[in-house]
């Protein structure tokens, strides 16, 4: 476990700019996270839905001190969102390459697959549809990266992000018809 | 989109929602008017706005449960050098395959990294590992999976980091994707020229199968694992190690019997890729068989064709595939091709339609190919009906008496059906463990019981030979055919009987015929008719058949005068032979009437077709394709000869009879319709003549489709007609088109090209565009320069244009000896040919405007003595 105190001093060097801070703290970020997934199935919480607001909480709750400036906090949840994306790409995809042979025979590989296939390739087209929107719009990206990977609500991104609601709420609405008509249901 | 774009949208999309539906169409309706992209981007918009949000969050949750179900793997999360491991793709013998991230960047960087079990490897290996690993990381290929770095774990077992590929295995992906054959034969090639690539670098891959090349989303292919098997199989002692890893349905024979590995074994390994990838099926199948079983099936088995192997998706695969799939993977590796480029340049002529070097200097076969195409070049479409050989019909005359015949031909009934009823046993389910047998297994097997069984028939087992090899050699297995033949010749020599051992030289020569081997096939049939002249009556119907045999071979060595010589003698007995040779009669007639076009003894030449063609409609009428094409070969005759309106009705009756025979979708009626088109050309019919070249251009567009070097030879047979017709700029677009498809489909000095070039700048001639022209022009003549033999008409015709281009330029002294010199060579190949006319006009009107009126008005009196 990392001490809390250095990912707190990490997280102030970050969001005042130092790169560095940022590099070191993202792989921190990301193990945390999935620890903290897997200890969720494994025990203590069976049976109750995994999402991911929950872990992002508690990653925050483990990681950082409580007393951070509000700054430094939007930025933690900015850095969870954009690792819980990571993880969760990563993850579908070595899910889909192993499905797929991934360059090695077939019958080499080890075990048997779930049937979330159609989740992984759902979630990967996500993704890219969401690369594609912070190509021309990186602000409605990151605040659907906020919504649906760091699992926050509107309240809690209002807070974090500054924005007024009435500001929120259009960015996000126009956001998710856009990413809806890019998954291509709406021809 | 553009951010300034998507701000008008966001501008919309906004304003739109405040209002209520009907205020929110009238809008849209007027946004529509100003702005129809604007207005159709937010009413999709708009839509998608009022679905509920289920497929943004359900995949995410979905994910994320997987990811916290998955089991715990104590290599994840662990780091090396300076990637970490994220996700264990495999786990084989030889190791494992993780996903990893380098976690010193910012950007997600996803490589592969293999480890590789430290028992794989000792010492010194390691070090060679090292060495070997530079040379890997050096290569740089767009369809090569990179190698960036390697190290070794504390236990000292060698890892590499590769980049991380997605996507499926090739054959998968052809048939994930359905593809084509063409695409397919596309797709390989890409493989084929990462292959080459690593090999200009001295790098064998050694272990090519479907599962090491990957395809991408964008259909491009990704081979992995380049070299992989050399760094860990070098050792003496790892040779079985390599084998038992690899695949061993991939493995060459050289691979299997541990002989020294080369890049023509990387050829094999493509062979067997290209077959599963056109058949659907792997040529040998090896899994589970004990290394001297694997080393006797592919050492000692010839693959069944890949056509018979296929299934449904490739029915009808061509001749030409397997040729090239047989030739890449034969079990000799000298007999392959002697690289993967010329492997792949053969597939490059097959797509293009030019007959591949798998299938040797087969004589008729080029002809059949070619020569129906050549008709600009080479003045003469008759070649292409040069026929496909018939069965013959040998009688056996070394048996006497009538009693004799029958009562041979009674035993040979026998024991063929023996014979059969044997080999077919073979195939019963219950005699072979259920596994399914092919009809060239049966065959096969055949010929082993073929060699012990019937010794005291020994004239019966050479009928059989003699059979089998028929078989074989319509197989196009001729290594097979030959030693059958050969089989024959001997039985015929220990039993004495002459004529059988004829026969069997004569099946000797027609399969070395089929192979190419021309020297061969002629001494083959010289010494059959020796033993036949020897032994047989000469008016006996087999000399003939041998003697039009023989005249095929001289004619294919550029022999005319011994090849007219042979079929006239072969005349002589076969038109006083009864009706049952009428089928030879008719094709020596037939294969004279050729070989004397092409001396230009018109006269003759045209008497021995008319012959052929009554001969065959007499005994076969005229719905038959062998009719069908000394038609075609007559009509050819005729136009060249001049003798239009016969010409016309004769290749309006092939048209007919070609639909009516062989169906609306014959690969080749635009042939036939480009032919006429041009006959009517020359008839001034030009309403006609436009009729049929566009007919012939939609319909090789239709059969062969748009990318197609046919579709543009059509093309430009059609922009030449516009040309004349003075419509330069419909020809010029012709023509710019087909170059277009011929820089993609034949290579950059095909004489096609020349002769589009030249087309193309005539048009620019036309449409005063004089320097663009003479580029052209120049490009042309290039091609004609190094293509054709020198003094070529159509050089000559490059030159006029060229001069033309230059004169228009203001470079007469230039352009006088080019204009010069062009129009006699012209006036003699081309007598009466536009192309001829408009060189003389051209040299006219450069003397007219020279003012030196004195060769002016010789040219001038040429000209009108000429028309």
């Amino acid at each position: 476990m990392p001490d809390n105190d250095n990912i707190t001093v990490l997280l102030r060097q970050w969001s005042g700019g130092n790169v560095k801070a940022g590099d070191t703290l993202m792989p921190l970020v990301y193990d945390e996270l999935q620890r903290l997934a897997r200890r969720a199935w494994s025990g203590e919480n069976a049976g109750h839905t995994l999402q991911p607001t929950a872990l992002v909480h508690e990653a925050f709750a483990q990681l950082v001190n409580a007393q951070v400036e509000w700054q430094d906090r939007a930025h933690f949840y900015a850095l969870c969102a954009r690792m819980m994306r990571r993880l969760l790409i990563n993850h579908a995809e070595s899910r889909r390459a192993a499905k797929r042979g991934g360059g090695v025979a077939p019958e080499t590989l080890n075990d048997a697959l779930p049937a979330a296939d159609s989740a992984f390739d759902e979630m990967l087209s996500i993704d890219q549809a969401l690369s594609r929107l912070a190509a021309f719009d990186q602000r409605k990206a990151d605040l659907i990266e906020l919504q649906y990977f760091a699992g926050l609500s509107f309240r809690e991104m209002a807070e974090i992000t500054g924005l007024s609601s009435s500001t929120l709420d259009r960015e996000l609405r126009l956001a998710r018809a856009w990413l809806k008509t890019a998954l291509g249901a709406f021809e | 989109m553009t951010p300034e774009f998507w701000k008008r949208v966001e501008d919309a999309f906004d304003q739109a929602v405040k209002m209520d539906a009907r205020a929110r169409t009238n809008w849209l309706n007027s946004l529509a008017g100003q702005d129809a992209t604007l207005a159709a981007q937010v009413l999709r918009l708009l839509s998608a706005d009022s679905q509920d949000d289920e497929r943004l969050h359900r995949p995410i949750q979905a994910s994320l449960h997987a990811l916290a179900s998955d089991f715990d793997d104590p290599w994840l999360g662990r780091q090396l050098g300076a990637y970490r491991i994220i996700a264990r793709i495999a786990t084989g013998g030889m190791g494992a395959v993780f996903r990893a991230e380098r976690t010193d960047a910012q950007y997600e960087q996803s490589v592969a990294i293999k480890l590789m079990g430290s028992h794989l490897i000792d010492a010194d290996a390691r070090a060679r590992f090292r060495a070997e690993r530079q040379i890997l990381a050096r290569m740089q290929h767009p369809y090569i999976a990179r190698m960036f770095d390697g190290g070794e774990l504390e236990d000292g077992g060698p890892y590499l980091v590769m980049e991380y590929v997605t996507g499926m295995p090739i054959t998968e992906h052809c048939k994930a994707r359905t593809l084509s054959v063409e695409q397919r034969l596309r797709l390989f090639q890409k493989v084929c020229a990462a292959v080459a690539y690593a090999h200009r670098n001295l790098i064998v891959h050694r272990d090519i199968k479907p599962g090491n090349i990957l395809v991408d989303e964008q259909g491009d292919p990704k081979l992995l694992d380049f070299g992989i098997a050399k760094l860990l199989g070098d050792s003496p002692d790892n040779a079985t190690v390599t084998v038992q890893r690899m695949t061993p349905d991939y493995a060459s024979p050289e691979q299997i019997t541990g002989q020294p590995i080369t890049t023509v074994s990387d050829v094999y390994a493509l062979g067997v890729l290209l077959y599963e990838m056109l058949s659907g099926q792997r040529p040998f199948q090896l899994q589970g068989l004990r290394p001297a079983e694997m080393e006797q099936l592919v050492c000692d088995t010839a693959p069944t064709r890949p056509s018979e192997a296929a299934a449904t998706h490739a029915r009808g695969l061509p001749r030409d595939l397997d040729a090239v799939v047989l030739k890449a993977m034969h079990r000799d590796p000298e007999q392959r091709y002697t690289s993967v480029q010329a492997l792949s340049e053969d597939i490059h002529r097959h797509l293009n339609g030019l007959p591949v070097e798998a299938r040797g200097q087969q004589w008729r076969y080029i002809a059949s190919k070619f020569v129906r195409r050549h008709a600009l070049a080479a003045g003469s479409a008759v070649l292409a009906t040069l026929l496909a050989g018939a069965a013959m019909l040998y009688h056996n005359h070394s048996i006497t008496s009538e009693r004799d015949q029958a009562r041979f031909e009674a035993e040979r009934a026998q024991a063929v059906t023996a014979f059969l009823i044997d080999i077919f046993k073979q195939s019963n389910p219950d005699e072979t463990d259920g596994a399914t047998v092919t009809a060239r297994e049966i065959l096969d097997t055949g010929v082993q019981q073929l060699k012990q069984g019937l010794r005291d028939q020994p004239r019966i087992r050479a009928e059989l030979h003699h059979s089998v090899g028929m078989v074989y050699s319509h197989l196009g297995q001729y290594d097979q055919a030959l030693q059958q033949f050969a089989e024959v010749s001997a039985l015929g020599a220990t039993l004495n009987d002459h004529l059988l051992r004829a026969r069997g030289l004569a099946g000797q020569g027609r399969v070395q015929f089929e192979q190419g081997q021309l020297a061969e096939a002629q001494s083959s049939h010289q010494q059959a008719l020796q033993v036949q002249r020897a032994h047989q009556p000469g008016d006996s119907p087999q000399i003939a058949y041998v003697l039009n045999d023989l005249a095929e071979t001289m004619f294919a060595q550029g022999d005319y005068a011994h090849a007219d010589a042979y079929n006239r003698e072969a005349l002589d007995i076969l038109e006083r032979a009864p009706a049952s040779s009428r089928e030879y009669l008719s094709k020596t007639q037939h294969d004279l009437g050729v070989s004397l076009q092409i001396q230009g003894r018109f006269d003759e030449a045209e008497q021995y077709l008319r012959l052929a063609l009554n001969n065959a409609l007499d005994s076969f009428g005229e719905r038959n394709s062998n009719t069908l094409a000394f038609m075609h070969a007559l009509a050819a005759m005729l136009h060249e000869r001049g003798h239009n309106k016969d010409a016309e009705e004769l290749y309006l009756r092939v048209l007919v009879l070609e639909k009516d025979l062989l169906g609306e979708d014959y690969i080749d009626a635009d042939a036939t319709m480009t032919n006429l088109g041009r006959l009517y050309s020359d008839m001034e019919q030009f309403e006609q003549a436009e009729h049929f070249l566009r007919a012939a251009v939609a319909h090789v567009h239709r059969v062969r489709g748009p990318d197609h070097a046919y579709t543009a030879y059509d093309m430009i047979n059609l922009a030449n007609l516009l040309h004349q017709l003075e419509r330069p700029q419909e020809a010029y677009d012709l023509a710019a088109h087909a170059l277009e498809i011929y820089s993609r489909t034949v290579p950059d000095d095909h004489p096609y090209i020349a002769s589009a070039s030249l087309t193309y700048a005539g048009t620019l001639l036309d449409l005063g565009r004089p320097s663009l022209a003479e580029q052209a022009a120049r490009r042309a003549l290039d091609i004609c320069e190094q293509a054709l033999p020198e003094g070529h008409w159509l050089a000559a015709s490059a030159r006029s244009v060229l001069g033309e281009a230059l004169f228009l330029q203001n470079q007469p002294k230039s352009a006088e000896p080019l204009l010069v010199e062009a129009y006699p060579i012209l006036a003699q190949a081309r007598p009466g040919d536009r192309a001829t006319t408009n060189a003389l006009k051209r040299l006219i009107r450069y003397y007219q405007q020279r003012g030196d009126s004195e060769r002016a008005a010789h040219y001038l009196a040429e000209l009108e003595s000429g028309t």
